[in-house]
């Protein structure tokens, strides 16, 4: 087609002025592509990541969004700690059917460790799916200061099957030396869930709470085997918890707490049934029976004064709106780009008028029809607007892949960015459309121009 | 193609606003294959006269006929058209498409055209670049061409749709002596071969010999001049 060849050696004959339009659109195009993958990437990842964690947590009373986010996606601190008694009552209340206790508060090398029982295993996103998190290596823990790791968490610390780790204070990478004295072996790791879990370090309850009481491994290696005391009168709790919140500052809330312990031979879902009802835990993720009981189970929290109970669906939810908020601001933002980018291409177009009259007067002068020279800037001004698009669509691919790969790696939320086919037309057309607007004017001009005016100026 | 004009006037509005006459012929022809030197002193109205030939100024009033066609009775499209298949004009200034190779420009009359294949058309401008000795020459831009060069292509150009009717606008002003007499060979033995009608527009006193019927354009009108004298 001539008049394409006319309008792609016009854009060469003018590279820089191309050039600066096509990146401005470019621009343009990339912020609408990168914010709308990122956002619906990012709530099929919270959603992914949050799958397999039933259908309430319960925590402590404060925000519950936090709770949330902090006891599923692993984002934030800690709201609280519950007592120990609120795990005990879940689980032998007749409306639960799983109820996995949740210790946070300290990491190894960043990665979270995860005081739970081997319960935690059993969890699935569906009653038919398989367990979201299985063995890759090894075995489950089964005394305390045993730990089976996350894939992710195994890779980075490049810990392996035997080898020992001491997990340093705080939720999140701490200072050089801050180390708790207990050391902890690797027995297990675990398949990779995509899910933040896969960054965490997982190890009993009681594992977590004895950490606080400041046992020297020695002490601990001493007590072994004795009986230890689960009674709420025996517990000790206040010393060491105050120690250990000063050392913390708020971020460290979360510790699991704090029963004079001595490390034993205890094992088993039962033995940490125990020592989990006269400790504290962060939360408590439950699987109710029914529809009707997680309903009652939520009421009976909310009423009470204690702890909360919440819905991760509805509290994502939440947040998903406030995402979709930012989205639509984002989306202004994006409008009044893509009209930047407009009379950007407009400018350029126009501006080169003059130029280009000339040109398509000589194309009349040789016989072209008006069609013709009128074809020219508009395939023109749609070279420009596609080659931005097209440039635009890589640069907002590689920018969300880009972003979602750093989020991924600060928070071990799995965001994959997918091709948006209903987005296709859209992001096709707009540029297109915008494109056509912008040629609008030039076209016109070309369509009346002088050709006598043009060849033969007096 | 013979060429008829009658009762054609033409004026413009000057810069002091006062319409002047730039043209006023009341009848003139030339038979297809004539061979004519416009003359004329510069401001005379050669340039004009040759665009209304070339259906690109309608005249303010009368007939222009090439052929069988009333030329500004024919819509622009038309007329348009008829300048891609039928006319050749070799403009003054050579016009030609900055952006587009020795060889594209070559063929552009051809593709407006729509009579031949792609590569036909190829091969008919690779043809004419050799006969203006250009052939090495097809791939250079405009830009990196002499003038002389320039209007070498621009003739080219003009002959590739094997027209019935040639204009040329001082087709030998930027050359010297022996590249117009080149240039002038080429044209109207082109003419000749395909019984094309030539006007060429000039005030250079050299080329008088060369045709067989002189006009001289003064007043608006067209005079026949005198033939002049061969040894």
């Amino acid at each position: 087609m001539y008049e394409l060849k006319i309008s792609w050696r016009n854009l060469l004959n003018r590279p820089v002025q191309t050039l600066v339009t096509i990146i401005v659109i470019a621009l343009a195009l990339a912020l609408a592509v990168t914010v709308t993958h990122l956002n619906d990437a990012l709530q099929r990842g919270i959603i992914r990541a949050s799958d397999p964690f039933g259908v309430l947590v319960v925590g402590a009373k404060g925000s519950s969004q936090q709770l949330v986010l902090s006891t599923l996606l692993l984002q934030g601190v800690p709201v609280g700690n519950i007592d120990g008694h609120i795990y005990a009552e879940l689980n032998a209340d007749p409306r639960v059917t799983l109820a996995v206790p949740i210790a946070m508060g300290d990491n190894v090398g960043g990665a979270r460790i995860i005081g739970t029982d081997r319960r935690f295993f059993e969890l699935r996103a569906t009653q038919q799916a398989a367990p979201a998190f299985q063995l890759a290596a090894g075995r489950l823990f089964e005394t305390d200061f045993e730990a089976v790791l996350g894939s992710r968490a195994a890779a980075t610390l490049g810990l392996h099957l035997g080898e020992r780790f001491q997990p340093q204070h705080g939720v999140e990478h701490g200072l050089e030396g801050d180390n708790h004295a207990d050391i902890h072996t690797v027995v297990g790791i675990l398949q990779p869930s995509s899910t933040p879990f896969d960054n965490a370090a997982f190890t009993t309850v009681d594992s977590v709470i004895l950490m606080h009481t400041e046992h020297a491994p020695a002490q601990l290696a001493a007590a072994e085997g004795a009986a230890i005391s689960t009674e709420s009168g025996a517990h000790a709790e206040a010393a060491e918890t105050d120690e250990h919140a000063a050392e913390q500052n708020d971020a460290d809330q979360a510790h699991a707490t704090e029963d004079e312990h001595s490390a034993s031979g205890e094992q088993g879902a039962d033995h940490d049934h125990e020592h989990v009802a006269s400790g504290r835990v962060t939360a408590v993720l439950v699987q109710p029976t029914g529809f009707i009981e997680a309903n009652e189970l939520w009421r009976d929290f909310y009423t009470g004064t204690e702890a909360q109970a919440v819905f991760p669906g509805r509290e994502l939810g939440s947040l998903f709106d406030l995402l979709n908020q930012g989205q639509e601001i984002l989306i202004v933002v994006g409008y009044l780009a893509a009209m930047m980018a407009a009379l950007t291409l407009f400018l350029a177009i126009y501006s080169a008028t003059e130029s280009r009259q000339h040109l398509l007067a000589i194309l009349r002068g040789v016989g072209a029809s008006r069609r013709t020279v009128v074809l020219v800037v508009v395939i023109e001004t749609i070279l420009m607007a596609l080659l931005g698009a097209v440039f635009g669509r890589a640069l907002g691919y590689g920018a969300a892949i880009l972003i979602a790969t750093e989020i991924m790696r600060r928070s071990a939320i799995p965001i994959s960015i997918t091709y948006l086919g209903n987005l296709e037309l859209v992001l096709w057309l707009a540029p297109l459309l915008l494109g056509g607007l912008a040629g609008l004017l030039p076209a016109w001009q070309a369509y009346r121009v002088n050709v006598i005016e043009k060849l033969f100026p007096s | 193609m013979d060429i008829q004009i009658e009762r054609l006037r033409h004026a413009y509005v000057a810069p002091d606003l006062e319409a002047r006459t730039v043209l006023d012929i009341d009848a003139w022809c030339a038979a297809a294959g004539e061979q004519v030197l416009l003359r004329g002193v510069s401001g005379s109205g050669k340039t004009t006269l040759l665009n209304i030939l070339a259906g690109l100024l309608p005249p303010s009033v009368g007939t222009v006929r090439l052929g069988e066609h009333t030329l500004y009775t024919l819509r622009e499209s038309e007329r348009d058209r008829l300048r891609a298949t039928t006319i050749g004009y070799i403009f003054q200034m050579h016009h030609l498409a900055p952006m587009l190779s020795t060889l594209e420009n070559v063929e552009m009359p051809l593709v407006f055209g729509r009579t031949l294949r792609a590569g036909e058309r190829r091969a008919r401008a690779r043809e004419l670049l050799a006969a203006v000795g250009l052939s090495d020459f097809e791939r250079h831009r405009p830009v990196q061409l002499s003038t002389g060069q320039r209007l070498r292509v621009a003739v080219a150009r003009a002959l590739a749709a094997q027209p019935n009717l040639v204009l040329a606008d001082e087709p030998t002003a930027a050359l010297d002596a022996d590249a117009g007499e080149v240039v002038m060979d080429l044209l109207q033995a082109t003419c000749h071969r395909y019984h094309a009608t030539l006007i060429v527009a000039s005030h250079d006193p050299a080329l008088a010999t060369r045709f067989d019927r002189i006009v001289d354009l003064y007043n608006g009108g067209l005079h026949a001049a005198a033939l002049p004298m061969t040894v």
